[in-house]
């Protein structure tokens, strides 16, 4: 309970403990094995808070476990070189390893989490903003200048997790609820360098243009094809308590200690990531979730929208953008594309329209 | 995996058992993984080295051009298997599983590099 984020996550814990106060009860289908509350159906559990849906099958003490289990170690059994830097904090110190405890608690908590990624699951990819208009065109160019490659954007692909980790939160919270904070340089398209070292701030990229997320809704191949990334240790636990974390998840080892990737199947920031410049301890607070990758990309559906959330913490409301629909081309054929929604105000359709047209000229430059 | 800890009295060693082929081959759904990333848009090193990339946990051990193509081999880290899988513009071309014994040298080449001792069993 030392950590400076898990301090700030106690009085949630404390509140939720006060809220839910443990009581004896005989097992009963239709109420939460943790706590005296009825069970959350699946299309409630699809909007709740993580934490609130884990309070219902895990005790204050799990929870606690899995809290604390940030910044260890998941991977001590890992032999190739290629990892070692994972094993690393930031500053070059080791992380301490995984307890037995924290294992099982953690493996308990995707068992929970991981029940609501199905076809239907609603999720959000956020994407930095120098990639809006590459979606927005539907095509971008990748690689290097001397070898430019222009490549459709109609996917889904990476880190994603469900829309309820980051329901109600503001710009900056998300960047860290997500571990966001990978970026190194000066400025960035989710967090800029402070003068303090070790220590970086939400970009000033977002905070003039907010934070763009795609709102997805999965398919059933989609949903199975995202898996839970994990380190070898707390894969290996999961696996022989829960064999069908086999398929649900993917062995994925941290690599760089400057990298805010846990190992522990949750997002978090890296504990560089400041609310105030010159004040170390000014965090964010945990925001438990379960991360999943796409271990292969799934297409953007129609009905996919673009949103927009704001920096401002007072103001945590976001804006639809565009939406992917299906449009018909002047020679009849009909495609899919993002399509900008009509109410949009003057300034936000003039910057998103200048996104478009950016990246349609990259696309033609290299060829398209 | 093929790799153990043993505690020694100068401190944890990796073992390496003998060699087995069944510790290094190739299960089936990996290949299959790499097989649905033909066609992808992107550049197979590209895919590689995102770091979004559900193959990580794979290091690039060799790459070698042979017939006109491009061919890298990698290693998965922890269960020592071996997947070539032919360079492509598009996503990656063919998909080999690396014979066990093939994989066996390469992860013992590995083995100077590690953090531990590698004590080799016969």
């Amino acid at each position: 309970m030392n950590h400076p984020k898990i301090r700030r996550s106690l009085p949630l814990l404390l509140l939720l403990s006060a809220l839910f106060a443990q009581v004896s009860f005989a097992a009963n289908p239709g109420q939460c094995p943790a706590i005296h509350r009825p069970l959350p159906t699946a299309e409630e559990r699809q909007h709740l808070e993580p934490l609130f849906l884990l309070r219902c099958f895990l005790s204050i003490e799990e929870l606690d476990r899995v809290t604390g289990s940030l910044d260890h170690d998941a991977q001590t059994t890992v032999t190739d070189p290629a990892f070692d830097s994972g094993e690393l904090n930031p500053d070059g110190s080791m992380r301490p390893p995984l307890s037995a405890d924290q294992r099982a608690a953690l493996t308990k908590m995707h068992s929970v989490l991981d029940q609501d990624m199905r076809a239907g699951a609603i999720i959000r990819k956020f994407i930095p903003n120098s990639d809006i208009g590459g979606f927005l065109f539907g095509r971008t160019v990748i690689g290097s200048a001397a070898s430019p490659q222009i490549v459709p954007t109609n996917t889904v692909r990476g880190f994603v997790g469900l829309e309820r980790n980051t329901n109600g939160l503001g710009a900056g919270e998300t960047v860290a609820a997500l571990g966001l904070d990978f970026e190194t340089g000066a400025v960035g398209q989710f967090t800029d360098a402070t003068p303090v070292p070790f220590r970086r701030k939400v970009a000033a990229e977002i905070l003039a243009h907010g934070l763009h997320s795609i709102r997805h809704v999965m398919s059933a191949q989609a949903a199975s094809d995202a898996k839970i990334p994990l380190a070898k240790d707390l894969r290996d636990t999961a696996i022989a308590a829960t064999p069908s974390f086999s398929s649900r998840s993917l062995e994925m080892n941290r690599s760089g200690q400057s990298n805010p990737y846990t190992g522990l199947g949750y997002s978090a920031d890296l504990s560089v990531l400041t609310l105030k410049v010159n004040d170390g301890d000014a965090g964010y607070p945990l925001h438990l979730n379960e991360e999943d990758v796409m271990t292969v990309p799934t297409p953007l559906a129609v009905g996919d929208e673009l949103l927009r959330r704001k920096a401002d913490g007072s103001d945590r409301s976001e804006r639809v953008v565009a939406r992917y629909l299906p449009v018909r081309d002047s020679d009849g054929t009909v495609r899919n594309q993002w399509v900008m929604v009509r109410n949009l105000p003057r300034d936000l359709a003039l910057y998103y329209n200048g996104l478009f047209n950016q990246a349609k000229a990259r696309v033609l430059a290299a060829g398209g | 995996m093929p790799l153990h800890r043993r505690d020694t009295p100068d401190g944890p060693a990796w073992v390496r058992p003998p060699f087995r082929a069944e510790d290094y081959a190739a299960p089936p759904d990996a290949v299959r993984l790499f097989e649905r990333w033909q066609g992808d848009p992107q550049s197979s090193d590209a895919i590689l080295t995102d770091r979004e990339s559900p193959f990580s946990n794979y290091a690039e051990v060799d790459r070698q051009a042979r017939d006109g193509r491009t061919w890298i081999t990698l290693l998965e880290a922890s269960q020592e298997f071996a997947i070539e899988v032919e360079a492509a513009r598009s996503g990656f071309g063919e998909v080999k599983a690396v014979e066990p014994r093939r994989a066996f040298e390469l992860a013992c080449a590995r083995d100077p590099l590690r953090s531990r001792p590698v004590i080799r069993e016969t």
